[in-house]
């Protein structure tokens, strides 16, 4: 019974000390960032490229560039927010930005290249001002708008 | 006292005082929730406030405007109108509202900051036409149904206890939800139904029929069908995609656009107006060039190199002579540079065509080509000639003749301006209308700012177009 009562009481000590090891809440450690040229940007161009590197991390070249022509056409156009980071930060429109992901590391450089690119016009989308994730759709609004074309994972619309 | 008790004993209490921990961290975790959704419904509620306050006020400014008749006071109404209407985009930019929301109300504020733009610089010449008030009085019935009905809305939220965090994505689509129709969001549904829209563009039009204000978007993928040429196909986008490429044969090229395709069980048609052509280094798999042909006329409309570039080895001067060589290559005549940054080792060129009249050289704006230039070898890994495709023509002869001299366009500058560059250009201002203006950029008085400023004098009347700043904010103005 001894060993019994020593077995539980040491299993107990481990199993809280586990807890509170991963309670603790995320410390968010940047990686090093030697030479990387998204420390050159100025903070509005790193919101984009952050927002950029969290949407569409995974995606070919040009569909980085597309999802950043998407948020520069969403600024001059009239339905949405008028400033970039009114774009970026309006309630909701990019889950990523809404759940916080955009911080979670730091833009490759390949991003930041994607980023100056749709910042300077480049736009392969011609115009849109939408773009889902063909796997994830939930409602039919988005069958009523003009498709343009698909990169990677997205579908563009207008 | 023996172990097992001492044991049994210890368990119970450890147990006990990580059920206490447990408790207290649940409770702090429900208050901090509280907060922060109270925090948001706060914010969200500011929003709609102010959205309120301000659709308020713009009713007010309006009628205001159509009562005033002193110069000095319309100017300043109009400024109020101007704020007014903008701050009611912005605070609808706030709301948890889903695409497509308020698209008329949003339409409407668009065509308020446009038309009074418009007005503000007709005031400082004279008052206001006929036809002018005739348009605000439009806009301000428009509002006052907006505030009418905002107002009401409010009202109803309040008293049914409304929460905005509660909807995440408010979909404003009476058409779909059926219990929504008793919510106070159906007013807001009924309230953008209501504006009209439509006559609104229509009087706007009648007003504005050779531009003068953007009154309708460009669709590119429409404007791109209409591009002269014959219609290419795949193969030969191919071919010409080839042209732009150094070592063309290291190169394996597929086409990525779909004509059709498949989401949730149905089947959506594409629009898009190019054959996209991505071009694979055989020997390199990380560089990947990605191509546009337009399908009508068969011309590049962009590339997009995405191979990571190893350093500054050439200069800038070098960068720009290299992007006015591929140009020219590839049948881009006459074209020169009309600025140039570097952002980090990438050089960012643009070029604009210059034709030539008598002993005039008029660099052409609206028809400039967007280049990066790789610095460590000198090649274009990118290019976007969308500009260039659907304006390039010749101007006619008489359209780049300039009435007066380029000195006596400088006595209008202010002495403020310390000028670096000069040249003739054709640029379009606001509506799309193309004029020849003597284009002065320089830096303000003693080299206070960073920023370069750019002022057009119309080389026809004399007259002060445009001035506004010219930077690209894109690197760190830390020092």
């Amino acid at each position: 019974m001894k060993k019994l009562a020593v077995f539980l009481v040491v299993m107990l000590l481990i199993g809280t000390g586990v807890f509170f090891y991963y309670a603790q809440p995320e410390a968010n450690i940047e990686e090093s960032e030697a030479a990387s040229s998204f420390q050159s940007l100025s903070p509005e161009m790193q919101l984009f490229a952050r927002t950029l590197d969290a949407e569409a991390r995974g995606e070919p070249y040009i569909g980085q560039v597309a999802v950043g022509a998407v948020i520069m056409n969403r600024i001059r156009d009239s339905r949405f927010p008028n400033t970039l980071s009114g774009v970026i930060y309006q309630p909701w429109a990019f889950t990523a930005v809404a759940r916080g992901h955009i911080w979670e590391e730091t833009p490759s450089d390949q991003i930041v290249k994607a980023t100056l690119a749709a910042y300077r016009g480049w736009d392969p989308t011609y115009g849109c001002v939408y773009y889902y994730n063909a796997a994830k759709v939930e409602t039919n609004w988005i069958f009523s708008r003009k498709t343009v074309r698909t990169i990677g994972k997205h579908i563009f619309a207008k | 006292m023996d172990f097992k008790t001492i044991g049994i004993v210890m368990l119970v209490f450890a147990l006990a005082a990580v059920g206490y921990w447990g408790y207290n961290q649940y409770g702090a975790m429900q208050n901090v929730q509280k907060d922060l959704e109270s925090e948001l419904n706060n914010r969200y509620e500011n929003a709609f406030q102010g959205l309120n306050h301000h659709i308020d006020a713009l009713e007010s400014e309006l009628g205001t405007v159509m009562v005033a008749q002193a110069a000095d006071n319309l100017s300043v109404n109009l400024s109020n109108i101007w704020r007014s209407a903008y701050s009611a985009q912005e605070d609808i930019g706030q709301l948890p509202l889903s695409d497509s929301s308020l698209d008329n109300t949003k339409s409407m504020l668009h065509r308020i900051l446009q038309y009074t733009n418009h007005l503000d610089k007709k005031v400082v010449d004279g008052g206001l036409s006929d036809k002018d008030k005739k348009m605000l009085n439009s806009f301000y019935k428009n509002v006052m149904v907006a505030n009418k009905n905002l107002e009401g809305i409010h009202d109803k939220m309040l008293q049914k206890n409304f929460k905005w965090y509660d909807k995440k994505r408010v979909k404003m689509d009476s058409d779909a939800d059926q219990q929504y129709s008793a919510s106070p969001l159906a007013g807001l549904v009924e309230l953008d139904k209501s504006l009209k829209l439509d006559e609104i563009q229509k009087e706007l039009e009648a007003i504005f029929p050779d531009g003068g204000i953007e009154l309708n978007d460009r669709d590119i993928t429409l404007a791109l069908t209409e591009v002269q040429g014959k219609t290419v196909n795949q193969k030969q986008a191919i071919q010409t995609a080839k042209r732009f490429i150094n070592n063309p044969e290291q190169y394996k090229y597929n086409i990525i656009d779909k004509e059709q395709l498949k989401v949730n069980g149905r089947t959506i048609e594409t629009h898009l107006p190019a054959h996209s052509i991505q071009a694979t280094n055989k020997n390199n798999k990380n560089e990947k060039v990605y191509i546009d042909v337009s399908k009508k006329g068969g011309q590049v409309i962009s590339l997009l190199n995405s191979r990571a570039t190893k350093g500054k080895k050439i200069t800038e001067e070098q960068a720009e002579a290299k992007a006015a060589e591929f140009l020219k290559k590839n049948g881009y005549e006459h074209m020169e540079v009309v600025s140039s940054k570097p952002f980090n080792d990438i050089a960012m060129i643009v070029l604009a065509p210059v034709q030539k009249a008598g002993q005039y050289g008029v660099i052409i704006t609206p028809d400039s080509v967007s280049t990066e230039v790789a610095m460590d070898n000198g090649e274009v890994i990118g290019f976007n000639g969308i500009e260039y495709l659907l304006h390039h023509k010749d101007r006619p002869e008489s359209m780049l003749i300039p009435k007066f001299s380029m000195e006596e366009a400088k006595k209008k500058i202010s002495s403020n301006l310390n000028i670096t560059h000069e040249r003739l250009v054709i640029d379009t201002h606001g509506g799309g209308k193309e004029v020849l203006c003597y284009e002065f950029i320089g830096e303000i008085g003693d080299g206070q700012g960073d920023a370069n400023y750019r002022v057009h004098i119309n080389a026809i009347t004399g007259k002060e177009e445009v001035v506004h700043g010219v930077d690209d904010d894109f690197y760190k103005n830390v020092k």
